[in-house]
């Protein structure tokens, strides 16, 4: 039983480092003048066809949003989401910590990208 | 005598309004335990459903290590806004076309088909770029 909490709590801060990582890393870039667009990641509910065996309820999701600078455009979002599919390390991260949709939206509106994680990630064939 | 049976029959018809009472507001407190019993019974079989998954010991162990594992989020970055037009240099550069002597071009196609398999990959790029440099005699 005190395992399983401590693995809990343990699965929670990694999450909330991840998310940390990503805001610090892409507002780093952002102010360095790297990154014409700020990006925010953001754990939302995802989406429940993409679910797997480690997806957490009602936060499934890891949004990247844009939220100020140039706009982007749908290509670009497509870029942003085949690079985080293309590190296959974060991908197994990324589902190993209860995530199963990737999603990539713009400043404006609700539109976006949204990958299901399961079919990026190569561990073994157990995520049905 | 009658003063004492009117009393008594006050004092039952007042036992009666505060029984009805209380078991409406039992009735209200029934719903919201059995309310809870219905979700409690519902994540007991979300979590067994859960515990179903059987993993094997290497899947476990992989799962365990990229878990625990760090991910470089300013490779990441500079992948996400550096890595398109590095791509397209360096395919242009090293492209096995560009170099007839039959050493070189097997050098060059073995380093353009890397530089295709890691286009989305900032620090793998400048490495390829140096071994580029180094190993076809170019300037990028």
């Amino acid at each position: 039983m005190w395992h399983r909490l401590i693995d809990w709590f343990g699965e929670v801060r990694e999450r909330y480092n991840l998310v940390r990582d990503f805001n610090k890393a892409a507002k780093n870039s952002f102010i360095a003048g790297q990154a014409p667009t700020l990006l925010e990641a953001r754990v939302t509910i995802g989406s429940s066809e993409f679910k797997h065996a480690f997806s957490k309820f009602l936060a499934g999701g890891f949004r990247i949003k844009a939220l100020s600078g140039k706009p982007l455009q749908k290509s670009e979002l497509i870029e942003i989401g085949k690079v985080v599919l293309d590190n296959e390390e974060l991908v197994r991260k990324l589902v190993a910590l209860g995530w199963d949709t990737l999603e990539v939206h713009d400043v404006k509106g609700y539109h976006g990208c949204k990958w299901a994680l399961k079919n990026y990630a190569k561990i073994g064939g157990f995520l049905q | 005598m009658k003063q004492i049976l009117l009393q008594i029959i006050s004092d039952s018809s007042k036992m009666t309004t505060i029984k009805s009472k209380s078991s409406l507001t039992e009735n209200y407190w029934f719903w919201i335990a059995a309310a809870e019993l219905g979700l409690i019974l519902f994540l007991i079989a979300k979590l067994r459903q859960k515990q179903k998954v059987m993993l094997d010991s290497t899947t476990k162990e992989l799962l365990n290590k990229s878990k625990n594992s760090n991910v470089d989020m300013d490779n990441l970055m500079n992948s996400i806004n550096k890595s398109r037009e590095l791509y397209k240099l360096l395919s242009t550069k090293c492209h096995p076309d560009r170099f007839l002597e039959e050493n070189i071009n097997k050098k060059a196609s073995e380093i353009f088909q890397e530089i295709s398999k890691n286009q989305r990959n900032y620090n793998r790029l400048l490495e390829l770029k140096e071994i580029a440099q180094t190993e076809l005699n170019i300037t990028i």
